[in-house]
């Protein structure tokens, strides 16, 4: 009886406090949602008004109308599935390194990628300019993609490492004795046991690829060019239009959702039970 | 472990795993570090970028600038605020979710709703929010008679900063509790139950075993944010563009003035490099105290 | 044990300090390689001029132009009927957000892939200039009538008596006025002649604090230009300015700048009949809702507004000319950055394109020459208004410094809004930058 009542009391503070921070979370979107659902003379009627009346969803039209976006979203989705790939192939390989190998200089390699990500966007742009016209990768997919890994990367070494440091290695030993090789050791031991990691530095890329701004504006042409450009166009010299950026806002960020859900399920989930003991 | 790390190694040496990694980062990094610091200590020629060296000149002027004293205390509440809040947000979230209740996967989901918005919608919308009078916060304050509460929260140089502080924290905090929420996966439930039968309440546990066990995590996540929010940008330029009369310019709000409005590269690059020697300067005696305390450790 | 716990330290000292070495050893390596990177990018900048096209100009060229996002619906036009003209030439009209087009146009320029053609804003012209980053005109439009090109924007693509930009936009600024406003505060329109002083005496009879204001201003550090827009008009009026006639030296501070400073800050500080939020706001963003939703009743504006009016028809509205007349005129130029690859079809397609007909024809802003207006829209009743205008604009001062000068203005500026400094203090100190500004 007692256990019962206090996971009761458990979950109602657990519900509470969700409640508290989704509202806080939510209340700006919500927002942005019922702009993109109001027509244009009424977004700034005082009392602010949360239910249009009346409801049109002409701006969600327009953006689905708008042939650009839809190369936009294309661009957006192969460049941000392959950096996130490719940031979590190259991370786990470099962070397992990391983790496992006492070598010369393995704290200071590891401490100057982190430094990499001191320079501020501004110093940095024009030799990340010039590297890529000399490699002929201004506005392809595979620029973007190396500008992102080079944002992405550090930041994804270190967190899979931490991760892997608090993995005990036995199981590993155990395996290695039993003439496993370094890929099927990565691939059937280390990574099922990193998961939550995983999933972490898989939203983390996917977003950042996904939302970044200027790197994309600067790098990619016509062609090639993101979705968050493809918003930028709705804030021009006679202001910002609400309408059609926040409907378009919002169609962009399904994807991120529903990448997001998929990663929840790689993020929760118990440690394998079977860890060795002591 | 030493055993281990030999025959390991008899399967693959090291490098190959490091390899694709420190390939990109080096290749791509090394040149414009290397270009910076070669700004840093010339005078840069547009379009040319002819050099002309001028040793430490570049750094005295950045340095002597006015303003320097504001950005410096500005950059530094803004960090420790923004790190201070998010963490906040960010374990009140964890902790939160880390318990598993019905719903519970969409009421995170919800949680995760900032981060997926791009910087440009959320600094434009955040600035619809906080803007005097017009505004979402003041307009609906006004709406429920709390109108005195109302402020001119953009507009006054003592709220500025925090203002958009509370904006990006909004962004952010999905971040800290996305990591704080990994890690609490792998602490063992078996440690929390046998804490609680030795008969340990629920701060006691969170004292004692969430937090050490969590300790490696939040450290990488506390550097990580430390230099995110150094070089946060967006939030800032659209919400206040460093107003009102420098109340909330940053270090790199400061940075691209001196860069792309002055078109100053050599002190762009002096600072930069400033920040630079900073961090190694911090990570050298980091060093060199975990080397002490290694010592202590290796002289049992 | 304690012999084994220094050697591993030793050892781990001598390990790190190898990684050091491996790690400078990359950079020497890479400053070798990289050595060649930019000055070779500067070598192909000497070697790419013109033979190839000066050759014929028959073979097929591919120009690239870059202009902002509001020529969305013209430019398929334009490319349309350029190839009419010209079906060797394939034109591509790249269009950019204007959020972040400056950063994409300096580090194109600065990293050597710019456009052949690149429309700038007459403001961001000066600061290219300075950096060596444009092709001058001059000698390309001896056979165009210059006396219907607008002064204003014409003088404002002109720095050190090379004309750097062929404009291709001037907005004349007026002032909008909120009739529903008006007619509610029992006040009479303004008339043509009126001053400074008559607006201020207007807007407090319409001001309500709290709910209604009687003009809008703008200060926000995020949008120099509109503060700009917003200050100067009333600098100007009071006799004052920000550089002397040949742009030595600041008259920022002399007394009669000073008087407009004091003026245009106490709107806000003393009489309060402009926004609460005024400090952070820019014209577009904050200030026209505002207009548009009866909070506001005068504000500046240009062509711009007069199209955004025309679709938001429940606001009853007028113009007139700014007090004491004067406004700050904008431009947008076509400039030709030096690296750019194909010069001379680039002359050739914005030549063909300031022709009056054509710019009248298809321009998505306010024509930069008086004959291209005789079409519509330009040739409405209010687009003639504005028209009649034009030559009561004035320009910013197109130095190279001025985008530094514009961020110390508007810097100070807040200053004196927030009440930190007083109108005197302020205008010494952007007096005194601005002068250390022009000496570099």
């Amino acid at each position: 009886m007692k256990k019962r009542t206090r996971r009761a009391v458990r979950h109602t503070v657990v519900y509470l406090s969700a409640f508290l921070l989704c509202s806080f979370s939510l209340f700006p979107i919500l927002w942005g949602l019922s702009t993109s659902l109001k027509p244009e003379h009424q977004l700034y009627v005082q009392p602010p008004k949360w239910i249009p009346d009346p409801v049109t969803l002409e701006h969600y039209m327009d953006v689905f109308k708008n042939k650009m976006m839809l190369n936009y979203f294309y661009n957006s989705a192969f460049i941000a599935v392959a950096s996130t790939v490719f940031s979590l192939m190259i991370g786990i390989l470099a962070a397992y390194g990391f983790s496992r190998f006492k070598f010369p200089g393995r704290n200071t390699l590891l401490w100057s990628i982190l430094f990499t990500q001191i320079f501020p966007r501004v110093v940095i742009i024009i030799p990340f300019y010039v590297t890529l016209k000399n490699l002929h990768l201004l506005g392809t997919y595979a620029g973007l993609i190396l500008v992102y890994l080079i944002v992405v990367l550090p930041v994804s070494v270190w967190l899979l490492k931490g991760f892997i440091d608090k993995i005990p290695y036995e199981i590993e030993e155990a395996a290695i004795i039993d003439g496993c090789s370094i890929f099927s050791l990565l691939w059937r031991i280390v990574i099922p046991m990193t998961f939550p990691a995983i999933g972490a530095v898989a939203m983390y890329a996917f977003i950042l690829s996904w939302n970044e701004f200027l790197f994309a504006l600067v790098f990619s042409s016509a062609e090639t060019r993101p979705l968050p450009i493809g918003l930028a166009f709705f804030i021009d010299e006679v202001g910002v239009q609400w309408g059609q950026l926040m409907s378009a806002s919002i169609l962009m960020s399904i994807p991120a959702v529903v990448v997001f859900s998929l990663s929840q399920k790689l993020l929760v989930r118990g440690l394998s039970e079977g860890g060795v003991k002591g | 472990m030493n055993n281990f790390r030999k025959t390991v190694r008899n399967l693959v040496p090291v490098y190959v795993l490091l390899l694709p990694c420190m390939l990109l980062l080096l290749f791509m990094m090394v040149y414009p570090v290397y270009q910076t610091v070669r700004f840093s200590m010339a005078e840069v020629k547009l379009p040319s970028f002819e050099l002309i060296f001028v040793g430490l000149h570049n750094f005295i002027q950045i340095f002597s600038k006015e303003e320097m004293g504001i950005v410096f205390k500005n950059t530094l509440v803004w960090v420790i605020g923004s790190i201070v809040v998010k963490f906040m947000l960010g374990f009140w979230a964890a902790l939160t979710f880390n318990v598993h209740v019905r719903g519970g996967l969409l009421l995170r989901i919800i949680c995760l709703l900032p981060w997926t918005v791009p910087s440009i919608v959320s600094s434009n919308l955040w600035r619809w929010i906080l803007q005097s009078d017009i505004g979402l916060l003041n307009g609906s304050l006004r709406a429920y008679g709390l109108g005195d509460m109302a402020h001119n929260w953009l507009g006054d140089p003592n709220s500025a900063l925090y203002s958009v502080l509370v904006a990006n924290a909004w962004s952010g905090f999905p971040f800290v509790m996305i990591m704080l929420l990994a890690g609490m996966q792998g602490i063992s439930k078996e440690l929390y139950e046998a804490g609680s039968m030795d008969g340990a309440n629920a701060i006691q546990l969170f004292r004692y075993i969430t937090i050490p066990s969590l300790m490696p995590i939040i450290v990488i996540v506390l550097l990580l944010q430390m230099i995110q929010n150094l070089n946060s940008f967006d939030m800032l330029y659209v919400l206040t563009g460093g107003g009102p009369g420098g109340a909330s310019e940053t270090l790199s709000l400061f940075v691209y003035r001196i860069g792309f409005t002055n078109f100053d590269f050599g002190g762009a690059s002096a600072m930069s490099v400033a920040l630079l020697v900073l961090a190694i300067i911090l990570f050298s005696l980091y060093n060199l105290k975990s080397n002490k305390s290694g010592k202590r450790e290796g002289a049992k | 044990m304690k012999n084994r716990g220094d050697e591993t330290m030793k050892k781990k000292k001598r390990f790190d300090r190898q990684g050091i070495m491996l790690v400078i050893a990359l950079m020497l390596l890479a400053s070798a390689c990289s050595n060649n990177q930019v000055t070779g990018s500067s070598d192909s900048n000497t070697t790419n001029s013109d033979p190839a096209q000066q050759a014929g100009g028959q073979e097929p060229v591919t120009l690239t132009v870059w202009m902002g996002s509001w020529w969305a619906d013209s430019a398929p036009k334009i490319v349309e009927a350029y190839k009419q003209e010209h079906p060797e030439i394939t034109l591509k009209i790249e269009l950019l957000p204007i959020n972040g087009y400056l950063d994409k146009a300096v580090s194109s320029a600065l990293g050597g892939n710019a456009p052949d053609l690149l429309d700038l804003d007459g403001l961001m012209i000066p600061s290219m200039v300075s950096k060596n980053l444009l092709e001058p005109w001059d000698d390309y439009v001896k056979d165009l009538d210059r006396s219907d090109f607008f002064d204003a924007p014409w003088e404002a693509s002109t720095i050190n008596g090379k004309l750097y930009g062929l404009p291709n936009r001037g907005e004349s600024m007026v002032f909008f006025y909120n009739k529903t406003m008006f007619d509610e505060a029992g006040v009479s329109y303004p008339q043509e002649d009126w001053t400074q002083e008559d607006m201020l005496e207007i807007a407090k009879k319409i001001t309500v604090p709290g709910q209604k204001y009687g003009v809008g201003i703008a200060a926000s550090n995020s949008d120099p230009a509109n503060v700009l827009t917003s200050f100067s008009p009333v600098l100007w009026s009071f006799g004052g300015d920000f550089l002397n006639e040949d742009y030595t030296e600041a008259v920022i501070n002399s007394p009669e700048s000073v008087k407009a400073i004091t003026f245009w800050t106490e709107l806000y500080t003393k009489h309060k009949v402009v926004p609460e939020g005024s400090v952070n706001f820019a014209l577009t963003k904050d200030v026209q809702p505002m207009f548009l939703n009866n909070q506001v009743a005068m504000m500046p504006g240009s062509s711009a507004m007069v199209l955004l009016l025309e679709k938001n028809p429940q606001v009853k509205w007028g113009m007139v000319l700014q007090p004491n007349k004067f406004g700050r005129s904008g431009s947008w130029a076509f400039t030709i950055p030096v690296s750019a690859k194909h010069k001379e079809a680039a002359r050739e397609f914005a030549l063909w394109y300031v022709q009056p007909e054509i710019m009248g024809k298809y321009n998505a802003v306010f024509p930069s020459r008086k004959s291209a207006t005789h079409v519509p829209p330009w040739n409405s009743e209010e687009m003639q208004y504005l028209l009649s205008a034009a030559p009561y604009q004035k320009i910013l001062p197109p130095v190279p410094a001025w985008t530094e000068m514009q961020t110390v203005i508007v810097n100070e500026l807040q200053k004196v809004l927030t009440q930190v400094k007083s109108p005197q203090e302020a205008a010494d100190e952007m007096a005194k930058q601005m002068n250390a500004l022009l000496k570099k």
